[in-house]
Parts: C-alpha cells; structure tokens; sequence
C-alpha cells in the first residue's frame, strides 16, 4: 500500500473523528456553555441571530465561545467579555469547546496537504 | 390623510399611541385610532408592525384608511409567518436583504470589484454634495435641484443596498434617508409601504430558507451523486457503474464531511482574518457577515476537496461475486 493511500486513509477516518467531536459538543455541551455567559450581550445576541437550533445555528453558537476562550486576552480588551466570565468554565469544558476545533483546524491544513500531493503528483481518482 | 409608521422596537399599545397622537387627544379621534390599528391589539407591538396614524382632521374611515389596514394586515401576516424570525428581520434587514439580492457568497468575493463599488458610492454622494452646492450658489433652481437629487438618491439606495452597505461605513438598520441625515420624518408614504410589504414577504421566506442552507446543499449532493452513477449504469457498461456507485458514493461522503468541517474552519478563519486584516469589529454584524462568507466558502472548498478524497477512496472498492473488496493497488 503506497503512502498516499494510507495517508488518505487516516486523513479520512480522523475527519470522521473531528465531526464527531465538534458535533458531540455542540449538542452536548453548548447549553452549559452558554449557562456562563448569561449576563454576556454579545453571546446574548449571538444566540438570538442562531436561536432555531439546528446544527447550523448550534454551530455557529458555539464558534463564538471558542472566539473568546481561544483568543481570550483580545475579547476582553474589546469588553466583549469579563476574565471572571472565563475563569468560571471548568478547565475540562473549556477542554471540549478548543480541541475538536483545534483539530478541526489541523485536519484542514492536512486537507490542502492531500490537495496539493495529489495535484502535484497527479494522481488521478 | 393617513399615514403609515413602522414600529422598531418593542412597546406597550397605550404608550405608542399617545407618542404618536399625543396627549389630550379627544375620544372620538382616539376610538378612530384603535379602529384602524385593530391588528394591533393585545397589548404588546412588537418590531416591523405597521401602525397607522389616522387623519387629525376626520374621525370616519375613508378608503384610503382601508388601503392602509389591508397593508397592515398583509405585513402582520408575513411577521406571523415565521414569528421567531420576525426580530431577526429587524434585527438583520440589511444582512437578509443582502443575501436576497447579491446570494450568500458573492458579495465581495474580489476586492477589485469591491473598491469599485466603493468609489462608484463616493461618487454619488460627492454628486449629491455638488448639486447641493449649486443649489446654494443659485446655479440651479429649487424644483431642478429635488428632482435631480431624486434621480442620485434612488442610484444611491440601489448602490447602498443590503450587505453594500457594510463597506461604506453607512451602517445600521436604519433606512436610507435616516442613515445619511437627508430627513428626519419617521413616516412613510403609500410607495414605501407597499414596497416594505413586499421586502418583508421576501425577507421572511430567505430567512427561513437559509436555516435549511446546509439541507438544500446536501440534497443536491445526493442528487448529483445519484445522476453520475444513472449516467454509468447503462446496460454493457456494468464496471463502470459498479465503479460509478462506489467512487460516487465515496465523493458524497467525503463532501458532506469535508464541507461540515472546513465549513466550520473557513468561518472561524474568516472572523479573525476580518478582524485582524481589515479592521472590522469584533462586535456587530460585521463579524457575523465575514463568518457567513468565510464558513460558505470554507464549506464549498472543503466538500469539493474531501468529495475528491472520498472518491478517491471509494475508487479502490471492488465488487467480486457480492463481496466488497479493498483494493489499494487499483483493479
């Protein structure tokens, strides 16, 4: 098996991996999530724009905390958000929210990396 | 005669009526009132309702009244339509509006045309200063000066229009008029009203389908799957439709899960760059747009990428007497 394959291969199943565990905290965890920014506008308006539910809406939810928990000193120079509000997360949901997206972000830099591969060394479908 | 307001934010009946008839209004001309604005009542008006202001002068119904209360009817009914939507209406008119007349991902796709559509703006409005300024000099008459002034604000509202409008620093849910300071008058004429009638019937239907975006995008997926593997099952050609339904099947999976992700990526991408890049604030729509754009366009790159990948793996399947086989080295 050459190297390319096994590296589609794996490229493949971990995205499988990554979707699952974005879509497992954005169903699971999102709603305790929030429970800590009660008193945030931004988060409030947020989820007034996203408030039908569906996965995109749930998505995009939380993609706002994982604005403020991944670039966290930026948001609250904004006064967008408090430092109390983040130190209130505990650390494993805090854990939840950055790495699927992390990872999320990695599994799209190893996207390009097949893309130009297979271009590069044209190899056909 | 009557006219029509609409109301932008929430408030009790009672208080929205003395604001607008004011106080010490006599029975007669407060019962005309309640009349023509019956849509109104239980209490509670809520954003995007139209209130009509009745004649001071007359307190019995007229027909143009009754024009009124048909278009009040017809705008309650499209809020009612999609009731949680109706505050994102208000809340997003230029967003929504945006998406109706340009579609989710073609606004501003390239910068060069952008910045055209920004000097082509400034043109406008220096023109309108001009014109002003020839008004003031006595180089045009009163009647040349508003007509032509029309004639450069209706190019303004076409060139302001939706999400345009985010890149002029003319920002905000507020109209045309009220944005540039032209006039202060809350009222709108019969043409508006019918004209917002029409906006707000469009507005609602978009906002409903765009919660079923990623839905439409699926099924179109699914039925492009289905026609390329149609196309190779034809009869003699047996391999390549066997080949068809696997390396086709694999493109749908991989770009259904690439574009959830990347789709996910490219808005997370696209906020920050936006913020980083362009100076648009991290609070307010802005934002939300450059996520809207970025997560489109992530999603369009990310299906078509991974739909590759999965066609790619779904190539090295074989079928042998109903037995599925992987077959890395190819057939």
């Amino acid at each position: 098996m050459d190297f390319f394959l096994v590296y589609s291969i794996v490229l493949f199943v971990g995205m499988s991996v990554v979707l699952g565990l974005m879509l497992f905290a954005e169903y699971t965890k999102l709603d305790e999530l929030e429970s800590y920014f009660s008193e945030n506008e931004e988060v409030r308006n947020n989820k007034r724009f996203w408030r039908r539910n569906q996965w995109i809406d749930r998505q995009y939810r939380m993609m706002l905390i994982f604005e403020y928990l991944a670039d966290s000193k930026r948001h609250v120079k904004a006064g967008l958000v408090t430092e109390a509000e983040l130190a209130s997360i505990p650390l494993a949901l805090k854990r939840w929210v950055l790495w699927p997206y992390y990872l999320a972000f990695i599994w799209a830099i190893a996207t390009v990396v097949w893309s130009v591969w297979r271009r590069w060394c044209n190899i056909p479908i | 005669m009557a006219r029509g307001y609409i109301n932008d934010k929430p408030i009790s009946y009672g208080s929205l009526k003395t604001w607008l008839m004011g106080h010490g209004v006599s029975r007669q001309h407060s019962d005309h009132f309640d009349v023509l604005n019956h849509h109104l009542r239980g209490g509670w008006v809520t954003p995007g309702r139209m209130v009509i202001v009745p004649d001071t002068e007359s307190v019995s119904c007229s027909w143009n009244e009754s024009w009124w209360v048909r278009y009040a009817e017809e705008i309650d009914r499209n809020l009612e339509l999609d009731a949680a939507a109706a505050q994102t209406m208000i809340d997003d008119y230029d967003l929504l509006q945006s998406l109706l007349t340009y579609g989710s991902i073609g606004i501003g796709s390239a910068t060069s045309a952008w910045s055209r559509h920004l000097d082509e703006v400034v043109n406008t409005l220096e023109e309108i200063e001009r014109l002003h300024q020839r008004l003031k000099t006595g180089g045009l008459d009163r009647q040349a000066f508003i007509r032509q002034r029309q004639v450069l604000l209706a190019l303004l509202g076409t060139q302001l229009r939706g999400a345009a409008r985010f890149g002029t620093g003319l920002r905000g849910n507020q109209s045309l008029k009220k944005v540039l300071g032209i006039s202060t008058k809350s009222y709108l004429n019969k043409g508006e009203i019918a004209g917002y009638a029409q906006r707000l019937k469009a507005i609602s239907q978009t906002s409903k389908w765009l919660g079923k975006g990623t839905y439409i995008g699926l099924a179109l997926d699914v039925g492009a799957a289905g026609l390329e593997i149609k196309e190779a099952c034809v009869v003699g050609r047996e391999a390549q439709c066997r080949r068809a339904k696997y390396v086709e099947m694999g493109r749908l999976a991989g770009g259904v899960k690439g574009g959830a992700v990347l789709g996910t990526v490219g808005a997370k991408v696209a906020r920050r760059a936006c913020n980083m890049y362009l100076g648009i604030a991290l609070k307010g729509r802005g934002a939300l747009a450059c996520e809207i754009i970025g997560g489109a366009a992530g999603g369009y790159v990310g299906s078509s990428e991974f739909g590759d990948e999965g066609a790619f793996l779904g190539g090295k399947i074989l079928e042998i007497d109903g037995d599925l086989i992987f077959q890395p080295e190819g057939a």
